[in-house]
């Protein structure tokens, strides 16, 4: 469904150049869900850019159903870093905005962002603002906007990194029984190994700035009943730890702040 | 710190909160006191004490309220035709930084001219009449309100951007859901400011040529010696600036309603 062929993408501006990745490869079939992990500033959020048509490659092809990606298509709905909320809408607004430049009817409309606001529990917050919202809710808001949109493939930066431990588990499972069941293709970027390996059927990890793909991790029994409590889970996070103590990898910043809020 | 892009300090408060209808009245006395103090002081007939220009106010055969009218009629044309100009094309010199690069250095050199010097130029073009009074404010507010509007969108965090255009925004999405909201209290606080400006604008425009007008009312009762006339004149003039800040600012606080949510919470954070 989703095919990255040696991209590659360079920031240009006012002179500077800032290479974010070199050389990424990857294929995501459909409704398949990839972690995306590696270190700060590695090109993370630019590869999710790319993804949803919002940048071009410098070099390399995306493809996505057979064209590039366009972010016009609406097949494609993307959770930013920071949430890309709108502070003049209401917490309402803001997710049934997708719903509205689609076009789909008002009555409709309303009936499904009711319903999603209270999947995030959040049905009483509707006519608040986001300014008004704990860093937790906006982020609940931000995952609403995005669900609410049943896209082909959803694209996520970092969408649970501000949630507590519980509402965190409670939104994970709530995106694999939507991806697993809608056959929706996502890719989730993540700086927590635990997540990475509760979410991800593959786990891309890589490089520092400029991002390569550094390994993909095969995770074949991710999705499975009670996988978060198994020894296979466990062993599972420790290869990837061990995997980010190599210094090209950012060393130990990455592989020891997993730890802090998994799963 | 939350009020650092307005240039007149506003309280997050809505403008009919009591305390702040209070600190008005208070405020009013007390400019009528010390006028009524410098007419004792002066002692002459060019200085009115206010109960004096009060009653001349409300006196009808000096058709104040004619003018008035006049008045507020050309300034509220001109500020809404200002306002249809200069938004959108300032919205669009900052989306498109091409068309931008081109023409910003031609409005930044013509900034800075007083608009209010072209009136000769103007009444030859447009002739004697409201037209040409009307468009002297056009002028001069247009500018304001294009370059407000230009800078607030240059400033739009491209994330705001990619943000709409996920969900599969058309470019019109982007200045109806994104733009036009994200600069629009940036613009209410432009047409308070400039409302005081308009106002001397529109007294020069009709202080020219014309029979009818709050301008044309206080030159024509100083050439009179009408003083209470005159000073009754000036509280009119006054009076209708007032108004158009206080209409802008019940627009901003209806329109912009998250602004005060935002203050609100931006103070609360700081403790
Ligand atoms: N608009 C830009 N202009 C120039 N350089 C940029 C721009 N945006 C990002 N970069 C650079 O590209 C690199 C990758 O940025 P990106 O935001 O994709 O990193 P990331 O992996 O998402 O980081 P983090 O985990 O901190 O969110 C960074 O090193 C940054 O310096
Ligand atoms: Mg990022």
């Amino acid at each position: 469904m989703l095919e990255v062929r040696g991209v590659e993408f360079t920031y240009r501006t006012g002179g500077r150049r800032v290479p974010a990745l070199t050389g990424v490869d990857f294929t995501l079939a459909p409704g398949e869900i990839w972690a995306v992990i590696g270190p700060s500033g590695c090109g993370k959020s630019t590869l999710l850019y790319l993804l949803a048509g919002l940048l071009r490659p410098t070099r390399g092809e995306i493809r996505f159903r057979g064209g590039p990606p366009l972010a016009h298509q609406r097949e494609i709905a993307l959770i930013l870093q920071g949430y890309g909320l709108f502070p003049w809408k209401t917490v309402r607004d803001n997710v049934a905005l997708g719903l509205q430049i689609r076009g789909v009817p008002p009555a409709e409309s309303r009936r499904r962002t009711e319903e999603i606001l209270a999947t995030v529990g959040l049905a009483e917050y509707g006519d608040f603002y986001p300014e008004e919202l704990s860093g937790g809710q906006k982020q609940r808001v931000a995952i609403a906007r995005s669900f609410v949109l049943e896209p082909a493939l959803l694209l996520m930066d970092e969408p649970f990194s501000a949630l507590d431990a519980l509402t965190r588990e409670r939104l994970q499972n709530l995106l694999l029984s939507l991806c697993l069941s809608r056959e929706m293709g996502t890719v989730l970027v993540t700086h927590n190994i635990e997540e990475a390996v509760f979410l991800g059927r593959r786990i891309l990890v890589m490089t520092r700035r400029p991002g390569r793909v550094a390994a993909i991790v095969d995770n074949p029994d991710m999705g499975q009943e009670g996988y978060r409590a198994s020894a296979a889970f466990l062993a599972r996070t420790t290869r990837l730890r061990e995997l980010f103590r190599d210094p090209e990898m950012g060393g130990e910043e990455l592989g020891d702040s997993g730890g802090d809020a998994g799963g | 710190m939350a009020d650092t892009d307005s240039i007149v300090p506003r309280p997050s408060r809505p403008w009919w909160d009591p305390r702040l209808l209070l600190a008005d009245l208070v405020s009013a006395l007390a400019i009528a006191l010390a006028w009524w103090l410098l007419s004792l002081w002066l002692r002459t007939p060019t200085f009115p004490p206010p109960l004096e220009a009060l009653r001349a106010l409300f006196t009808r055969e000096n058709g104040i309220l004619i003018h008035f009218l006049v008045s507020a009629r050309r300034i509220v044309l001109a500020l809404l035709l200002a306002l249809f100009l200069g938004l959108p094309l300032g919205l669009y010199l900052g989306r498109n930084h091409r068309i931008d690069a081109v023409v910003a250095p031609f409005l930044y050199l013509t900034y800075p001219l007083p608009k209010i010097v072209l009136l000769p130029v103007v009444m030859v073009l447009f002739g004697l009449g409201d037209l040409s009074r009307i468009l002297l404010i056009v002028l001069t507010v247009t500018y304001q309100i294009l370059v407000t509007a230009r800078d607030a969108a240059r400033a739009l965090p491209m994330t705001a951007i990619y943000s709409i255009r996920s969900l599969g925004a058309t470019e019109f999405d982007v200045y109806r859901h994104v733009l036009f909201p994200y600069v629009l209290p940036k613009v209410f606080t432009a047409l308070r400011i400039s409302s005081g400006t308009a106002i001397a604008v529109l007294f020069f425009a009709e202080s020219f040529a014309t029979t009818s007008g709050l301008g044309y009312l206080i030159m024509d009762a100083w050439g009179r010696t009408a003083y209470p006339v005159m000073f009754a004149a000036i509280m009119a003039m006054s009076g209708l600036g007032l108004v158009l800040y206080l209409i802008f600012e019940a627009a901003e606080q209806r329109f912009c309603r998250w602004t005060l949510v935002t203050r609100a919470a931006g103070r609360a954070k700081e403790g």
